[in-house]
């Protein structure tokens, strides 16, 4: 008999997985896609806030806080990138008072090292940003990091210490029976003490499945757009405006990679898979960046994407334990990434309440990244090379990523393009993909023993190719 | 590899960085080093299995394959040494070359670097063309590579997007492998290949080419599903299923190891061929990178 | 020439393009000699040389063999004879200009390897 079942395989689900497998439970987490982090979180723009955004009176600022907090242990145990860029909250003239609230706001939350910063200040620091801007809150604690990525390194850490993690698994119903959860998959059927709903867009859905009530789930589609490398990072932080009613408004966000990232959009849609991009969002967010930096422009695109928010009317993150052990984390919008390990700790204090929980004896703390070709010297590069000769073979030139890593990527459960391309970079790069998807699908087929056909971008029914032969 | 200067460093084996070490060779060049990043020299030749290579240069028409290996050849025949499977990723000022193979990474140095590093296409991406991004998207390069190389199939219900050379050759190897290529199209009011391929690739199999038609969205959850485009002239807009779109929308010479290095041409460092500046037959390739390779001493 | 008859051809010999008018015993137009059998011969029925490959496999590779038509076949007998050339089923990589032989065609032609 499993434990806890958890449903979902985003930021909440990792951070879930990774917290409980801290103790004698017996953990399976299920999600419908073909991988981890392939709803809601693979879009998300990176960003671990400091959370003076959010009401010091709100679950969701509090939260925020202490996820922020909790992220710095977690990324030097785990080994993935967390840079601490630091943000700005803009003030254009009539708008200081605006950003004195936030840091008022912030004061209350005991935010550390927010202070607001002048004209000259932003002119030695930030020489890309608009003149305009009088004034800014500075706030050093907000750091950028890879979503997929901590995903990604949470489940493997999570494995290690005995979760189970079952991909394209999606649930089509939970019953209560006697005093455990079936639940039921198209694929499988599972038992368990609780259940844990971190479904993020379907989390509404998967709660009225167990007979449960809960906020319904409003998608807010956001348009986000990458700027090439050699533009390289325009700002060090990242560049909020002053935030208007329900939107953080659009931003310009420094990434991990190098690149600089502008959006998102906020809009709200009906279709809970609606993540096409448009022209009118596109210039919407041009125009909006420009106001913050002016020299950027359109040429400077080199990919989009959208994805969509999991909001609630009732806006505040709606976490709690429903009845017999269900228990629902819904409407987890931002700051949700940021917040996510301090929810998976909110969550297992509430479980901490009915039921005794004992740590693991044997608890494995860590978990080591992927190897990165590119970021090593050449000392380094050579001895990964005599190991493994598939470590000088460049499948993808633009990012300078190996076949070692490609194949170390398939080990690490990738199955999809897109997983590859999140694990190691490849396909990101200036050509996107045009020089190094024929290479990869190669070395998938033949890793995964799969004819070329079944190899796909994302899962069922995104195949790359109809026909094996010609 | 013993650390060893060379003369002349080129970087890319494919027609361009061919001819310029045979030049180099023949006018007299002693140390030359090939670097290819595949397995074996002739670039981009080596999946280009049509016709229309050679008339210029070898008197011939030929396929890009024949071609390809006519050349290489040439080069054999020389004392050119030739290192195939190794990226070269850093060049600095100081002509010192780094470069990944399985062996193990290696900078090389040289009194002369040539850079015959090709071009790119231009990709859906950089028009940031809107609607989804679901798999059936490929560039015309890609799909050549795919069909020719790989034997693969990329789908079956096609529309160009593009009037490029290799789009027009992909609509007729598409449509020869069995595929309903449904039309090109072009946002200009001409055609961006030779009109050869447009009567040989498009007139002869009736594919329709509509200029002044723009691409305004993909749509499509997982594969491609339709896309709607516009007359450009009328204002109309339609839709039209298909499970594959390959874009065509022009080539970018492979630049970025200089940008990327921090370094310009000049003082022994030189570009040639596509990635200099994208020619629309090799055989002018050829004839050039001769010439440059010739003229270094 | 006959202005009823007359028919108007783009040139593919070579990269020039030449828009060429012929009635099936005149051309105009024509820059140079092949220009003028390519309408002639165009205007009776156009023959094309086709390019295709052939795939060979065994347990452990795959390679996709390209080959051209030994010589130009007519424009209208294209897909028949890449249906031909698709039943070939090759033992061994063949070498660059080996001809391989194509069966059972109205048209006269065998395939020729172009590619190492």
């Amino acid at each position: 008999m499993i434990d806890i079942i958890i449903i979902g395989g985003g930021i909440v689900g990792a951070s879930m997985a990774y917290e409980l497998a801290k103790y004698q439970l017996n953990v399976t987490l299920l999600e419908k896609e073909t991988e981890l982090s392939f709803g809601v979180s693979k879009s998300n723009s990176g960003i671990i806030h400091t959370g003076f955004q959010d009401d010091y009176n709100s679950l969701k600022g509090r939260l925020a806080v202490r996820g922020n907090f909790l992220y710095r242990e977690i990324s030097r145990l785990l080994d993935f990138p967390f840079i601490p860029t630091g943000e700005l909250v803009v003030a254009f003239p009539g708008e200081k008072e605006s950003i004195e609230e936030i840091k008022e706001n912030g004061d209350r939350l005991g935010i550390p090292g927010i202070e607001i910063v002048d004209g000259e200040w932003l002119n030695k620091n930030e020489p890309m940003l608009s003149k305009e801007i009088e004034y800014a809150l500075l706030g050093p604690t907000a750091a950028v990091i890879n979503p997929w990525e901590v995903i990604y390194a949470m489940a493997e850490n999570a494995i290690s210490n005995g979760v189970k993690i079952y991909c394209d698994n999606e649930v089509h119903s939970i019953a209560k029976i006697n005093n455990f959860w079936r639940v039921k998959t198209y694929q499988a059927e599972y038992e368990s003490r609780y259940v844990i709903n971190a479904a993020g867009l379907s989390a509404d859905k998967i709660s009225f499945m167990a007979g449960i009530k809960c906020p319904i789930i409003i998608p807010y589609k956001g348009e986000e757009f990458i700027l090439d490398r050699h533009a390289d990072r325009l700002t060090k932080r990242i560049v909020f405006p002053v935030p208007k009613k329900h939107t953080k408004g659009i931003l310009i966000i420094p990434t991990v990679d190098g690149n600089t990232m502008i959006g998102p959009t906020s809009n709200e849609v009906t279709d809970k898979e609606d993540i096409t991009t448009t022209k009118k969002h596109k210039d919407e967010v041009l125009k909006a960046a420009q106001k913050l930096a002016p020299s950027i422009n359109e040429d400077l695109l080199i990919a989009s994407f959208a994805g969509l928010r999991p909001t609630t009317r009732e806006g505040d993150f709606y976490i709690k334990e429903e009845q017999n052990g269900f228990i629902n984390i819904v409407g987890i919008k931002s700051p949700g990434l940021t917040a996510a390990p301090a929810i998976a700790e909110y969550v297992v204090n509430i479980l901490a309440e009915n039921t005794t929980l004992p740590k693991k004896k044997k608890y494995n703390p860590k978990r080591k990244s992927m190897p990165r070709f590119r970021l090593l010297n050449t000392k380094e590069r050579n001895t990964l090379i005599k190991k493994d000769t598939d470590f000088g073979e460049v499948i993808c030139r633009c990012e300078l990523v190996t076949k070692g890593e490609i194949k170390e990527a398939i080990r690490r459960g990738a199955r999809t393009l897109d997983g590859i391309k999140f694990r190691t970079r490849s396909q990101m790069g200036r050509c996107h993909g045009a020089f190094c998807t024929s290479k990869i699908m190669a070395i998938m087929s033949e890793e995964l023993e799969i004819p070329f056909d079944k190899i796909t971008k994302r899962g069922q029914g995104s195949e790359l190719i109809k026909r094996n032969e010609l | 590899m013993n650390y060893k200067k060379y003369d002349l460093i080129v970087i890319g084996g494919g027609p361009a960085g061919m001819a310029a070490a045979a030049g180099a060779s023949s006018s007299g060049v002693k140390d030359i080093l090939i670097l290819e990043r595949m397995p074996g020299l002739g670039g981009i030749l080596n999946q280009c299995i049509h016709l229309g290579f050679g008339l210029e240069y070898f008197k011939k028409e030929m396929t890009g394959t024949e071609y390809a290996a006519r050349y290489k050849k040439i080069v054999y025949d020389k004392d050119i040494e030739v290192k195939t499977s190794c990226l070269v990723h850093k060049i600095t000022p100081e002509k010192n070359v780094s470069f990944v193979s399985r062996d193990g990474e290696f900078t090389v140095s040289a009194k002369n670097i040539i850079m015959a590093t090709g071009c790119r296409e231009r990709t859906r991406e950089m028009l940031t063309v809107p609607g989804t991004r679901p798999s059936g998207i490929f560039t015309a390069g890609l799909a050549q590579e795919m069909v020719n190389i790989y034997g693969l199939m990329p789908g079956h219900e096609v529309v160009i997007v593009g009037s490029g050379d290799i789009g027009l050759i992909m609509a007729r190897r598409m449509t020869l492998e069995g595929a309903k290529v449904h039309f090109v199209l072009e946002i200009l009011d001409h055609l961006s290949g030779l009109i050869r391929n447009k009567v040989q690739c498009l007139d002869d199999f009736k594919i329709p080419l509509y200029l002044e038609h723009e691409l305004m969205e993909i749509t499509g959850k997982n594969r491609v599903e339709a896309i709607r485009y516009r007359d450009n002239k009328t204002g109309r807009e339609k839709v039209i299923s298909c499970d594959t779109v390959l874009f065509s929308v022009g080539l970018i010479p492979e630049q970025d190891l200089l940008i990327d290095s921090g370094i310009t041409t000049g003082n022994g460092i030189f570009l040639t061929g596509n990635a200099d500046y994208v020619h629309d037959l090799v055989d002018n390739v050829t004839k050039e990178a001769e010439k440059l390779g010739r003229s270094i001493n | 020439m006959d202005n009823k008859k007359k028919k108007k051809f783009t040139c593919i010999i070579c990269p020039k393009s030449c828009e060429l008018k012929t009635d099936g015993t005149e051309v105009s137009g024509a820059k140079c000699k092949r220009g003028k059998l390519f309408a002639l011969q165009e205007f009776v029925s156009p023959l094309r040389v086709i390019t295709t490959t052939i795939r060979y496999e065994n347990k452990n590779n795959f390679k996709m063999v390209p080959v051209k038509t030994s010589r130009a076949v007519p424009l209208n007998k294209t897909f028949e004879i890449i249906r031909q050339i698709k039943k070939i089923r090759l033992q061994k990589i063949p070498g660059i200009g080996e001809k391989i032989p194509l069966k059972n065609l109205s048209e006269k032609t065998e395939l020729i390897v172009t590619g190492e």
